[in-house]
Formats: structure tokens, sequence, C-alpha cells
């Protein structure tokens, strides 16, 4: 018996996924992607002043609302969500700070890298490694997703 | 047992790919990457402009060294025959879909030979694929004609030339600052000193020009024969990465936090699938691609015309995948080879037109 139908129907059945791949692409993740300039770390920092110095005061309401805000609307919303983890990890709310981190880490990458603004990666890296090894020890692979992820794209390698 | 000449070169040239694997990641190139055609392809053509991620941004010499290399020691050793056969706009579609297949995986087979000798099980995955890549190659090749083992005639010696005379001034033009774009973050601003870069990759390209060492050509041997003294390059690449990763520091086993590398263990199998099996039809891994075009092959330099082209809608396209998964457009990209490769597969031998 050939085996060409078979082939021909593996092909079709090929494009066929292929195509319902093609559904599930959300808007602007094809064609025409654009990596996030890098400004200087220090001008990142110092455009946050206010909201550290907010944090430091222990007035984390109003910093987290002054976060959110430039979340949503920028400018540094990469940034922003970052700081906002930093907040989430610091009362305990370590999920919360894992989303933050890796939705900031997505749209500024630049916080993965050695000369991140607020030594970001070096933070985020100590924070995970505390967390893999602390209090998330235990816990199954699926509701730790989220964090391996993170410290995969913080370990490096090629992009 | 005793080893014909052909086999030491391959001891060698497998024993030189381990060995600058690891060291070119000491020296700055970023983790697990010491040697990708892939990644180096993404980050070179960035570095021309020709994508718009401006985190992937080098010239990297070690894939001009390989060019280089194999030229100096064709040209030497009077094995330099500018030549070509029929493979044209195929060799060009089997060259793009390596380097999608090799995106979707995080790396050429030579990384996954890499990232498996520095303890990343995710590569697992992804050899599994390479594997079953090659023998439906090979199963293409036996049962088929996908059209692309014409008759290779001698060609015209002054392109053969003029690539190489471009591949040199791309070379040197490394060394003058402020030609390429480079990255400031990320993955393109990682990498080793350029001249050992260089220095590395024309050794590499000259051992394996003699030796004519290809990942997947030594698994497709390996399958062939079933004789394990075909996969003496490939045991000595990897175990001297193995014993270099050690030594290092650098061999970190582990399968959930391994930098540059996903779960997506189903897309890996099929990105490293896609490459092996048309490497095996187009007669080459990535890296024997460039090695062949050095010797004056102007089909093997078609299909790095093909992996160019792949390299840039790879980012320009985002149908690559990152260390969070692989997303829709690259799955259908990687579907959409698969299918090609299938109806290549449909071409009965002896009718052609």
């Amino acid at each position: 018996m050939s085996i060409r139908p078979l082939i021909a129907g593996a092909a079709l059945l090929c494009l066929a996924a292929a195509g319902w791949q093609v559904t599930l692409i959300e808007p602007g993740q094809a064609f025409g992607y654009r990596a996030p300039q890098r400004p200087d770390p220090a001008a990142v920092e110092k455009s946050f002043a206010d909201e550290v110095e907010l944090l430091k005061s222990g007035k984390s309401t109003q910093a987290l609302l002054s976060l959110r805000r430039r979340a949503e609307k920028g400018p540094f919303p990469g940034p922003a969500l970052y700081l906002m983890g930093v907040e989430a990890y610091r009362q305990g709310a370590y999920s919360q700070a894992v989303e933050h981190w890796q939705k900031g880490v997505k749209l500024y990458p630049y916080l993965g890298d050695r000369d991140a603004p607020f030594g970001a990666a070096k933070r985020m890296n100590m924070a995970l490694a505390e967390l893999k090894s602390g209090v998330w020890a235990g816990k199954k692979r699926s509701e730790t997703a989220r964090m391996h992820a993170l410290m995969r794209r913080l370990a490096g390698g090629c992009e | 047992m005793k080893l014909t000449p052909e086999q030491k070169w391959e001891i060698a040239a497998g024993v030189l790919m381990g060995a600058t694997g690891s060291l070119l990641v000491l020296l700055g190139n970023p983790a697990n990457t010491g040697i990708c055609v892939s990644c180096f392809m993404e980050n070179s053509v960035g570095a021309l402009g020709l994508h718009p991620d401006e985190r992937m941004r080098y010239m990297r010499p070690e894939l001009l060294g390989f060019f280089l290399g194999s030229f100096i020691i064709a040209v030497g050793s009077k094995e330099f025959r500018p030549r070509a056969g029929s493979s044209g706009i195929s060799g060009f579609g089997l060259g793009l879909m390596m380097i999608v297949g090799s995106a979707v995986f995080l790396g050429c087979p030579i990384k996954a030979l890499l990232r498996l000798a520095a303890g990343d099980m995710t590569a697992v995955a992804g050899v599994a694929g390479l594997i079953a890549g090659v023998w439906a190659g090979l199963k293409t090749l036996a049962t088929s004609d996908p059209g692309f083992e014409g008759t290779t005639q001698k060609s015209s010696e002054p392109v053969a030339y003029g690539i190489a005379l471009l591949v040199t001034v791309l070379a040197a033009l490394v060394f003058v600052p402020g030609v390429y774009l480079v990255s400031r973050g990320g993955g393109g601003s990682l990498h080793a000193p350029a001249v050992i870069s260089l220095a590395a990759g024309i050794g590499l390209g000259v051992l394996c020009q003699r030796s004519r060492f290809c990942i997947t050509g030594s698994i497709r041997d390996l399958l062939l024969t079933r004789r394990g003294s075909m996969g003496l390059g490939l045991a000595g690449a990897f175990l001297t990465a193995v014993v270099l990763n050690v030594f290092t520091g650098q061999f970190n086993p582990g399968y959930v936090d391994q930098p540059g590398a996903h779960l997506e263990w189903l897309w890996n199998f099929a990105g490293l699938g896609l490459v092996g099996w048309s490497a095996v039809v187009a007669g080459g891994c990535p890296f024997r691609q460039i090695i062949k075009a050095g010797e004056g092959d102007l089909d093997a330099a078609t299909i790095c015309a093909g992996m160019i082209l792949g390299a840039v809608l790879v980012k320009t396209w985002g149908i690559g995948a990152t260390s969070a998964g692989v997303p829709p457009q690259a799955k259908a990209a990687v579907l959409v080879g698969l299918a090609a490769l299938l109806a290549l597969s449909l071409r009965r031998k002896g009718v052609r037109g």
C-alpha cells in the first residue's frame, strides 16, 4: 500500500494546524515587533525618585497609585512594574510580585541585564532564589511556572 | 581500534568544537551559546540593521571565521571548487526553515549539543527531535526526489571568489568601530573578545573543512551504518564540552531554570525535527552549509542566503521562541515548514519538471 496519501494527509494536517495557530496570534505580536529603546539606567532611576522616596518613607499606598498609573500610561511602564513587584514581595504577596516582574521584564527587557536600573536583575535573582529554596520549595511546578520562566529569562543566554 | 586519517580529523574537529563552545562562554558569549549558528545569524543581521530588535545586534566574528577558515584551507589544499547544482529556490527555502526551526528550539544543532553538555535537560527533547528529523530526511531521500540532488556543475569562479572577498571585508570591518550596529544590552551585548572569536571560528572552519564534520551528518551516518565509529566527532565535542563545563563551573544540571531555554518540549522536538529534516535534504546542518560555501559550493551559499532571510524574519515577525515559551506565529511557521517537507517528500523519483 502506498504511503503517499498518508504523507499528503499529514501535510494538510500541518497546514490546518498552522492556520489554527495563526488565529491565536495576539495583535502586535507578529509582523513588526519592536524592542523598546534602552535609555540610560540612571535616567530611569531618576524618573522614579518620587515613588522610591514614598516607598522609603512608608507611604506605599501613594507610591503604588503612582506606579500603577505609570505601569498603565508610562513613562517607563516596565520599571514601574518592577518597583510594584518589589513592594509586593516586601508585603509577602509573592505570586503578585513574580507576575509584576515578569510583565516588567517583558515590557522592558533591559531589567534583566547586569547594568539594569535599580540593580533589578540582581535583586530579582536573589528574591527568586529565596522563594525557590524557601516558601515555594514544596510547590508544584505548575504553580511556580512564572517564577521558573522568569529565572530562565534572567539566567541569560541568547534571546 | 585503528583510526583512519578522516576519523582523526573528525575527532580533532569535535574536540575543538566542544572546547570553543565552552570557553567562548567563559570569555563573554551568552550562557550556553559558545557556538550557535542561528543565534549568531540573528545577531549579525541585526548588526547590519536588518531587524528591529536592538538587543540582538553584534557582527559575530565566529560566523565569518567559519567561512574564512574553510576558504583558506580549501584554497591551500586545492579543494576550492566553485560549483553549483540545481537547488535554487528549494535550497533557499531549506536554509530559511533551518533557522526558523532553530529559533523555536532556541539554538542550532551545535547549540543543542552544547546545551546538553551544560546540563540543560530541556535540550533532550530537541536532540530527540533532531534525530527524528534526520531519520525523516533519510526516508525522504530514499523514497522520493525532493528535487535537490541535481548534477553539480563547475560554476562561475568570480562569484565564489567574490563571496569570499565580501566575507573577508565583513570580518575586517568587525575591528573598525562604528561600522556595525551594536547592542547595549541583552544577548547581543555579550561576547568574547573579537580577535579570539575570529581565531576560534577560523580554527573550526579549517578543521571542519578537512574532516567534513557536521552534527546532522554524523547522526545521519550513525543511522545509516549503525557503526559507533561514525559518531567520534560528536562524542569528542560532547565530552570535551562536558569536561570543560564541569571544570569551569558552567555545568548546571536541571530542567526548569536553564538559560535561553523554554519548557515546551513538543516544540523543542518539532523545531529541531524541522532542522534535522531540512539539513539532511540540504546535505548538511547550518554550520556545514557555511563550511561548504567556503569551499566554493554555491548551492550552500544559496542555503546560507535562505538562512540569512530566516534570521531576519525570526526577529522581524517574532517567529522564534523566548524563555517564556513559543508564540503561535512560531508554531505556525514550524508547521508550515513541516508541511513543505512532507510535500517535498511526495515527489516521485524520476519525475522532474
